[in-house]
Order: C-alpha cells, then sequence, then structure tokens
C-alpha cells in the first residue's frame, strides 16, 4: 500500500508540472503572438465590422510589419493602438501593463467644445445644490416647482439609490431635470436602476444583437432589453440634458427615460457609443477591450457614432458660456414652467 | 467519500489565447450498486482552482476554475471482482466556469462556461495488490453534446450567447484515467486512495484544452451483505 501510495504521488506531482505543455504554450511576449491574438481575437468578437465597413483582414496585414518592427514594448503597444483606433469606436481600448498609459480611441466629439460647465451652473441656477453621500449625484431646486439632479458618471457600483434620497428631499418638485451631460457611462445597472424611478411599468428600451460566430454578420436574435420600475417612483416630468460627450450607459439611460411619454430629452445629440465592451487578456499580459454587441433602438435602428437626437435640440454658443448663461438649462427650465422661448 | 488536491491546465480560446494554470481542491462522492449481474457505479464531484496565466510577467490576470461532474459507470459483475479486464460504459456530465479576474480598466470578473455531457467506453481491470485491491478505469467518451460560451457569460444576453453542438470524437478527443487503492480492512469502513488523470481537447471555433491531475484520499463504508 505504502509503494502505491508513493507511486501515485509521484505520478500525480511529477506529471503536473511537466504536462501542462501539453494544453498549450506558456504566454510570452512574443509580439508575433501578442499581434495575432489581438487580430484575431477582434476578428471573432468585434461588432461593428459590417456597419462600419472596414477590411479588418487588409488592416491586419498593414499594422502587422510595423508591430513586429517595433524596437520597444512601448513602440509595439503604439502600433497596437493605432490598429485598434482604425476601429473608431470609443469603448476600443488597449492597457499596455508596464509599456505606457491606456490608448483609447478619442472621437471628435471628445475633442470638441460643449461649452458644459457644471461648477458655473450650480454656481447660478443652483446655488444650494448638494452632493449625495457617495458623491454620485448634485442635486437642489431651481424654481419653486422644478428640482435638478446632476449625474457626471455612472463609474462604480452601489449608489443608484441615492436618487430616493433625491426624490424625498425635493417634495416641492413637479418636473425634474436630470442633466447628465458629459457623462461618459460606466455601469450599466446604475443608469437602468436610477431610470427604473421614472418608470410606471417594464418597458422596452431598446434591443441587443451579440457576436456568436466567426462571421462578422455572426448575431445573436434582437435580444429585448428591458426598463423595469425600481425604487421610489417619480411621476412628474422629467427633462434630461444631454450633449455630444455622451456615451454607452448614459445613452442607455436616455433610451430608458424615453419610454415614458412625460420624458423630455433637451440639448445635444448623443455621441454614439453602443457596443457592450468586453476586456480580454493578451499572451504577454496586457488587456484590451473591444465592442461585441450593437445596440439598437426600439424601433431597431442603429445610433453607434451617430448618438440619439433630443427631442428639442439646443446647442450652447461659446458667447452664452461667456455670458455665463447655460442656455439648454433655460430651455428644459422654460419647458417644464411652460414659459415662452425666445 | 473523498478529498484531494488538484492541478490543472486550461487553455480556453472563448477567453484568451493565454494558457492558465493552477492548484485547488475537489470533493467527491461515490456509490457502486453492485447486483448480480451489474455493478453501476455513480460519482458526484466538484472543485475549485486558483489559475494563474502561466509566463506571463506583466499581466495581473488571475483567473478562478470552478468545475464539477457527475458520472455513471455501468459494469458487468465481473467489474467489481478481482479478475481480469472488464469493458464497460460510461456516461457523464461535466461542467466549467472560469472566472477572469481583471484589473484594467476597472476590476471586474468575467466568465467563461465550458460544458460536456458524454458517453462512451469503459475499461476497469482490478488486481490484489498487498492485501488490498487496486483498480484501474479508462474511460474514453465517443459522442456526446458540448456546451460553450461563445464569450464571456453576461446577463443581459443571458444564454443567448451560448453555443451548443452535438460532437463525436472528431471534435472532442477526451478521456479520464483513475487509479485507485483500497487496503485491506476487516469491517465495513475502510479508506481508499486515488489518483486521476482527465484531458480533453476541443476543437472549434475558439478550441478548449484542458488537463487536470487529482490526487484524493477518501473513507469507503461497504454496506449489504458481506
Amino acid at each position: 500500500m505504502r509503494t502505491f501510495t508513493l507511486l501515485a504521488a509521484v505520478i500525480g506531482l511529477c506529471s503536473a508540472g511537466c504536462t501542462d505543455s501539453l494544453v498549450g504554450p506558456a504566454a510570452s511576449g512574443d509580439r508575433a503572438g501578442v499581434f495575432d491574438a489581438l487580430w484575431q481575437e477582434t476578428d471573432l468578437h468585434y461588432s461593428f465590422f459590417d456597419y462600419k465597413h472596414i477590411d479588418w483582414s487588409a488592416l491586419g496585414a498593414r499594422y502587422r510589419p510595423l508591430a513586429l518592427a517595433a524596437t520597444s514594448d512601448r513602440d509595439f503597444a503604439q502600433v497596437l493602438g493605432q490598429l485598434m483606433a482604425e476601429l473608431r469606436d470609443v469603448h476600443v481600448a488597449l492597457f499596455p501593463t508596464g509599456a505606457g498609459t491606456a490608448l483609447r480611441y478619442l472621437s471628435a466629439f471628445d475633442t470638441m467644445a460643449t461649452y458644459d460647465n457644471p461648477r458655473a451652473t450650480q454656481s447660478r441656477y443652483v446655488p444650494g445644490a448638494r452632493t449625495t453621500p457617495k458623491g454620485g449625484m448634485t442635486y437642489g431646486m431651481i424654481e419653486s416647482s422644478v428640482g435638478y439632479v446632476r449625474i457626471p458618471s455612472f463609474e462604480g457600483n452601489g449608489w443608484a439609490s441615492e436618487i430616493d434620497e433625491i426624490i424625498l428631499a425635493l417634495p416641492d418638485a413637479r418636473s425634474l431635470i436630470i442633466d447628465i451631460r458629459s457623462n461618459a457611462g460606466g455601469t450599466r445597472a446604475i443608469a437602468l436602476d436610477i431610470a427604473g424611478r421614472f418608470v410606471d411599468r417594464p418597458r422596452t428600451m431598446g434591443y441587443i444583437r451579440s457576436r456568436n460566430g466567426p462571421g462578422h454578420a455572426d448575431f445573436t436574435d434582437f435580444l429585448p432589453q428591458t426598463v423595469a420600475p425600481a425604487g421610489r417612483h417619480f411621476g412628474g416630468s422629467v427633462y434630461v440634458l444631454t450633449n455630444r460627450r455622451n456615451y454607452s450607459s448614459a445613452e442607455d439611460l436616455v433610451l430608458a427615460l424615453k419610454t415614458m411619454p412625460a420624458v423630455t430629452v433637451v440639448g445635444d445629440t448623443t455621441g454614439g457609443a453602443s457596443g457592450g465592451p468586453t476586456v480580454r487578456t493578451l499572451p504577454n499580459g496586457w488587456t484590451y477591450q473591444i465592442s461585441e454587441w450593437i445596440e439598437y433602438t426600439p424601433d431597431r435602428q442603429v445610433f453607434e457614432g451617430i448618438g440619439l437626437a433630443p427631442d428639442v435640440m439646443v446647442k450652447a454658443t461659446a458667447a452664452d458660456a461667456q455670458a455665463g448663461r447655460d442656455v439648454v438649462l433655460e430651455r428644459a427650465l422654460a419647458l417644464a414652467l411652460g414659459r415662452p422661448w425666445p | 467519500m473523498s478529498a484531494g488536491i488538484t492541478h490543472g491546465a486550461r487553455l480556453d480560446r472563448a477567453a484568451s489565447a493565454t494558457r492558465f494554470a493552477g492548484d485547488g481542491f475537489e470533493l467527491g462522492l461515490r456509490h457502486a450498486a453492485i447486483g448480480k449481474r451489474a455493478t453501476i457505479s455513480t460519482s458526484l464531484r466538484g472543485g475549485v482552482r486558483s489559475l494563474a496565466a502561466a509566463g506571463v510577467t506583466a499581466g495581473r490576470t488571475r483567473a478562478t476554475e470552478s468545475s464539477g461532474e457527475l458520472a455513471l459507470s455501468l459494469f458487468p459483475a465481473s467489474g467489481t471482482t478481482l479478475g481480469p479486464i472488464t469493458f464497460g460504459l460510461t456516461m457523464r456530465a461535466a461542467g466549467t466556469v472560469v472566472g477572469h479576474h481583471l484589473t484594467e480598466p476597472t476590476t471586474r470578473t468575467l466568465s467563461y462556461a465550458f460544458g460536456t455531457a458524454t458517453v462512451g467506453p469503459s475499461v476497469r481491470m482490478n488486481r490484489a495488490i498487498g492485501g488490498g485491491k487496486a483498480t484501474a478505469q479508462l474511460d474514453v467518451p465517443l459522442a456526446g453534446v458540448v456546451v460553450q460560451s461563445y464569450s464571456a457569460v453576461r446577463s443581459i444576453t443571458g444564454l443567448a450567447n451560448v453555443d451548443t453542438r452535438w460532437t463525436t470524437l472528431g471534435a472532442l478527443r477526451a478521456g479520464g484515467l483513475s487509479l485507485s487503492y483500497e487496503p485491506a480492512s476487516r469491517g465495513r469502513w475502510g479508506i481508499v486512495y486515488q489518483y486521476r488523470l482527465q484531458g480533453a481537447a476541443y476543437d472549434a471555433t475558439q478550441p478548449v484544452r484542458s488537463l487536470t491531475h487529482a490526487l484524493s484520499i477518501g473513507i469507503v463504508w461497504r454496506g449489504g451483505a458481506r
């Protein structure tokens, strides 16, 4: 028996160490392997090749020699970053651990002027503004019957329910202005949890089709996306302020709120980033992020790169900003109070 | 009932081009119903392993592999007695979920699922060694069903992203070898030592390779007439 136990232990421990390589090669910094993994996995999972008319094979052939000719990890990362930027997708990013900072695609909307100045807006229009305990939202009253909530981001977890405290703290608000301008997204669940305070029943806010096969046109069926009531309900009219720097989860909030007839979107069109990004690990340990689904509006229109148009278009100008005016907020306020707008 | 240590290596292209490997533990339950004509063995096993990307120095991605399986083997009655090689049939349902714990751009876990339900022949041999009983069993599945998530499992897409397909030896080459030893004991209680090796190679758009070693010790209770 002792012999058997010893034999089994030796076989087990030795073979465990010796046989891992049968499963596949150990990860390495081999640049050809890293490039090929990035190219192939993106080919298998990225969702907008056909929609954006991207010839991924041609891009791979063009960038591979450049990647292999890189003389340092930093240069190599730059080439990979340029390849991924060809996808023209703000959800795409490369995180080259130890070889520089994250490389992200910047759209034209990321650098254009929005004249959105939260501090100036709050100082002028919401002087007594307060911030929620976890810092996710700033709120106050603008007029005797109009409340204001600023949500600058949906990053993080576990703070969506603070909107209940805001609804409680603004008992006189018959209308609520939800300012998400320049909110670039974050955790989708938070956006939908907040939206749940403003819907009366489960409503279909749009659809998703996710890549599920090697062909660039291989997708699941249209999967309905639903926003459901959650937390303390606000039944008054709602005005959502948007601009071109609204992406991803911020656009999900807009889609969810627009299912309600009492919601009006005011401002500029959103940025149009709808890809449901996933993160993957490369053989050298770097990680990258790509879109893997296509999101649709309730009438099944793609809004990637296009954005969601507001109900009432208002574009702020440099002159407005210099005058200290927030014309988008003023327009929403006029709508809420039924005032004429010049 | 047994408990043991395991070592596993896994390459799942649905998740990564990188091989992940590491150690863990498992718990198992096995029941053998010995009849006059046949013996039916049922085993239930589950375990967890902590994996790291082999060879990577820069990366911080780690993974946790959770797996479980239910196996049912059918042998003629002679398969339990000391004697020649006997042939039987094994049906096995196994599932694995690998959670990749990422730190960039934010801390998150993405889970990938892979499961099989297979049937195939088994070969068993019993020998008397040192007063106890040594058993070797080899299982080779011939056909079955493979379930694989195309990408990370997400609540938003649900099971729509999970692919299920029939498979045969052409696409799924797998096998399991177990060596066990039960020292002689007089009462109903005994001890069993086991070494188990399982491997699988699934050829698909996103292939999967896995290899697991397990070394376990268990207690045996022999019910019924002796």
